[in-house]
C-alpha cells in the first residue's frame, strides 16, 4: 500500500525539478514559491508519523503559507534602483519583510517541535518499542 | 599592520590556554571509541544545542561574512537568515530517526547510518571518500584562516600562527576526540554568542542606530540595502534553498545527533541551536553595513580588502576588551568547525572504510588518534601545496554534503522505498558534478547563468536522481528495528 511519504517523495522530486527550471527561466517568484514549497515537504516527510503530519507539520504548513505571502510582498515592495520612500524599522520595505518575517517568524517551528515532542514526535511508550527491539536483537546476537 | 591592544591578547591568550586546558581534562574521560568519536553518547539538550550551532558557524560568518556585507550589501543574509528554520528543519527531519539508530545499532557515524539504512558497503565508502575529500578541503580553509588571524593578532609568522592555533587543535582533539571537541565547542558557541550580541550593539550605536545607516547606505546606491543587494536576485534565493535544506545534510551537524544521551533532550535543541545562530546573524548583519556606511561617512578610510571589515571595525570603533572577545569568538568559530570535521575525517580513516573493505580495526581509540595527527597533518599540506584544491573543495562543501546527505539520509531515513542504487547514484553525482562545474568556472570555461549557485543544482538534482533510480530498482526488505524507527 502506498504510503502518504511515498506521495511526499514524489512531489518533493518534482518540485526540484521545477525548481531548476525555474531559476534557469529566472521566474524569481516562481522559484521563491517553489522554495517554500520544497522546504516544507521535506520538513513533512520528517514530521508525518501513523497517518498524521502532526502539530510540527502543521505549523510548516503556517510557516509555509506565510513565507510565501512575505515573497510575494517582498518582490511587490522591491523597486531596484529606486530610494524606498520610508523605512520600516529600520530597513527598506522590502529588506524588512526579509529580516522580520523570512528571517524571524519561522523559528516558530523549533518552538512547536519543542513543546510537542514528547506528546507527538516520540512519546515515552514509543521510545520504549524502540529500546525492546533493540534489546531482543542484541540478546539475540 | 595596527597594533593589537594589550586587552586583545590577554583575551586571546586566556582563550587559547582555556582550550588546552578544555583538552587535557577530556583526556582522562576518553576510555573508549563510543567516548572519541561520539562522547559515550551522554551529551545533554544544551551542549548538543551550542555544539552543533558552533561547529556549522565557521569563522566565514566573522569574517567572510560581514566583508560581503560591505562589498554587496544585504546579499549574503540569505545565507544567515536561512539558519532559522535550518536547524528546525534539520531536528525534524533527521534529529529523532539519527538518535534511534544509534539506540539499536553501534552507529557512531554518518557512514554508519548509511550502512545500517541501505545494508550496502560500496555506500558506505562512497559515503566515507567524499566526506574525506571535501573535509580535507575545508579543513585546508579553516587551517589557513586560524593562521591568518593569529598572524594579525599577535604579528607572529604564518608558520607560527598556524603551529599555535591548529597545534591546539590537534592537541585537544587527539587527546580527547569528541569529548574535547564537544565541551570546546560549547565554551567556542557560547563565546560566539557574546561575542556577536556586543558587536551589534556596537555597531548600530557607530552608526547612529539602523535608520541612519541605512539612509547614509541608499545614497550609494538604493539597490545595497533592497533585500538581494549588489548581487544577481538568484544568487540569494539559491542560497537561502541551499542552506535551509542543506543544513541537514551537515555531517558535522549530524554526527552530534548520536552523542545525546536521551532522545527527549532533542526537543528544544534545534530551538536553542536556531536561536543562538541567529544571535550571530546580528555580528554578520550588523558589523558589514555598519562599517561601509562609516566609510561612505568618512569616519573611516576605504578598505583595501572587503575581509578587513570586520577586523578594523572592532579595532577602531569597539572596547579592547570587546575586540578580544570577538577575536577569542572569531577564532572560536574557526576550530571549533575544525575540531568537528577533523573527528569525522578520523572516523572515516580509522573507522568506515575499513569496515566497508571488511577489515575490523582492533582498537579503535588509538587508531583514531593516530587517524586525527594524519588528518591535521594532510590539511596542512594540502592548505600550503594544492591551494586550487581547497579553493574548489572549500567553495563547493557545504553543496557537496548537502548533496549527498540529504537524499541518502534526509529522504533515505523517511522513505521505504529508498534503494542502496538511489544512494549511490545520488552521492556519484553530487561529488561530480558540483567539483566538474567549480572546476568549468575555475578556469573560465562555463558557469552557471543567472548567478545560480552551482551547489544549488547539485542538490536538487541528487534529489531528483535519487527518487528516479530508486523507483527504478528493487527495494530490499527493510530489517525491523530500522523499519521501527522509519515508522515512529
Amino acid at each position: 500500500m502506498r504510503d502518504f511519504r511515498d506521495t511526499l517523495v514524489y512531489i518533493l522530486a518534482a518540485l526540484c525539478a521545477l525548481l531548476m527550471i525555474a531559476a534557469l527561466l529566472k521566474w524569481y517568484i516562481v522559484f521563491s514559491i517553489l522554495t517554500v514549497c520544497a522546504i516544507v515537504t521535506y520538513g513533512l516527510l520528517g514530521a508525518y508519523k501513523k497517518g498524521q503530519i502532526g502539530p510540527t507539520g502543521l505549523t510548516l504548513l503556517v510557516v509555509g503559507a506565510v513565507l510565501i505571502v512575505a515573497f510575494i510582498a517582498l518582490f511587490s515592495l522591491w523597486k531596484p534602483g529606486q530610494l524606498p520612500e520610508k523605512l520600516i524599522l529600520g530597513f527598506h520595505p522590502a529588506t524588512a519583510i526579509l529580516v522580520y518575517v523570512i528571517w524571524l517568524f519561522p523559528i516558530i517551528t523549533g518552538v512547536v517541535y519543542a513543546l510537542t515532542f514528547k506528546s507527538f514526535t516520540l512519546p515515552p511508550e514509543e521510545f520504549e518499542q524502540i529500546k525492546n527491539i533493540a534489546k531482543k536483537q542484541n540478546e539475540g546476537r | 599592520m595596527e597594533q593589537m591592544p594589550v586587552a586583545v591578547l590577554v583575551i586571546v591568550g586566556i582563550y587559547l590556554a582555556g582550550m588546552a586546558a578544555i583538552g587535557l581534562n577530556a583526556y582522562r574521560r576518553v576510555k573508549t571509541a563510543a567516548d572519541f568519536y561520539v562522547y559515550g553518547k551522554r551529551i545533554g539538550t544544551l551542549f548538543l544545542a551550542i555544539a552543533t550551532f558552533s561547529s556549522i558557524m565557521s569563522g566565514f560568518g566573522f569574517v567572510g561574512g560581514p566583508g560581503l556585507v560591505y562589498a554587496k550589501g544585504t546579499s549574503s543574509l540569505w545565507i544567515t537568515f536561512a539558519q532559522s528554520l535550518a536547524f528546525p528543519l534539520a531536528y525534524i527531519v533527521l534529529g529523532k530517526r539519527m538518535r534511534l539508530l544509534a539506540e539499536v545499532r553501534d552507529v557512531l557515524t554518518v557512514p554508519d547510518a548509511v550502512y545500517t539504512r541501505y545494508r550496502c558497503n560500496i555506500a558506505r565508502v562512497i559515503m566515507a571518500i567524499s566526506l574525506l575529500v571535501a573535509i580535507l578541503a575545508y579543513m585546508g580553509t579553516q587551517i589557513l584562516s586560524a593562521g591568518l588571524v593569529m598572524v594579525s593578532i599577535f604579528g607572529v609568522s604564518l608558520p607560527v600562527g598556524l603551529l599555535i592555533a591548529n597545534g591546539i587543535v590537534l592537541f585537544y582533539c587527539t587527546v580527547g576526540g569528541m569529548i574535547a571537541g564537544v565541551d570546546t565547542d560549547f565554551a567556542q558557541g557560547l563565546i560566539m554568542v557574546v561575542a556577536s550580541v556586543g558587536v551589534f550593539f556596537a555597531a548600530l550605536i557607530t552608526g547612529g542606530g539602523m535608520n541612519n545607516i541605512t539612509t547614509n547606505l541608499a545614497k550609494i546606491n538604493p539597490d545595497f540595502i533592497g533585500p538581494f543587494g549588489l548581487m544577481p536576485v538568484l544568487t540569494a534565493l539559491t542560497w537561502y534553498l541551499v542552506f535551509v535544506i542543506g543544513n541537514s545534510g551537515q555531517p558535522h551537524m549530524l554526527h552530534k545527533f548520536y552523542m545525546i544521551r536521551d532522545p527527549n533532550r532533542l526537543a528544544w535543541a534545534g530551538l536553542l541551536s536556531g536561536v543562538a545562530y541567529m544571535l550571530c546573524s546580528l555580528l554578520w548583519m550588523s558589523v558589514g553595513l555598519s562599517m561601509r556606511a562609516a566609510v561612505e561617512t568618512g569616519m573611516a578610510p576605504p578598505l583595501s580588502n572587503p575581509d578587513l571589515a570586520a577586523p578594523t571595525f572592532l579595532l577602531k570603533f569597539t572596547h579592547p576588551v570587546l575586540a578580544g572577545i570577538v577575536y577569542g569568538g572569531l577564532l572560536a568559530a574557526i576550530m571549533s568547525t575544525a575540531s568537528g570535521f577533523v573527528n569525522i575525517g578520523a572516523a572515516c580513516v580509522a573507522r568506515d572504510i575499513p569496515a566497508g573493505f571488511g577489515i575490523t580495526v582492533k582498537n579503535q581509540l588509538a587508531a583514531g588518534r593516530w587517524a586525527t595527527v594524519v588528518i591535521m597533518i594532510i590539511s596542512t599540506l594540502v592548505a600550503f601545496y594544492a591551494k586550487m584544491f581547497v579553493a574548489i573543495l572549500g567553495a563547493v562543501g557545504w553543496g557537496l554534503f548537502a548533496g549527498a546527505i540529504v537524499p541518502t539520509l534526509g529522504l533515505g531515513l523517511n522513505w521505504k522505498r529508498a534503494t542502496r542504487e538511489g544512494a549511490i547514484a545520488a552521492m556519484v553525482y553530487s561529488v561530480v558534478f558540483s567539483v566538474t562545474v567549480e572546476l568549468l568556472n575555475r578556469f573560465n570555461i562555463w558557469k552557471m547563468p543567472h548567478g545560480i549557485v552551482s551547489y544549488s543544482f547539485s542538490l536538487l538534482g541528487a534529489v531528483v536522481l535519487f527518487v528516479v533510480v530508486s523507483l527504478l530498482t528493487k527495494p530490499r526488505e527493510l530489517e525491523t528495528d530500522i523499519k521501527a524507527i522509519m515508522e515512529i
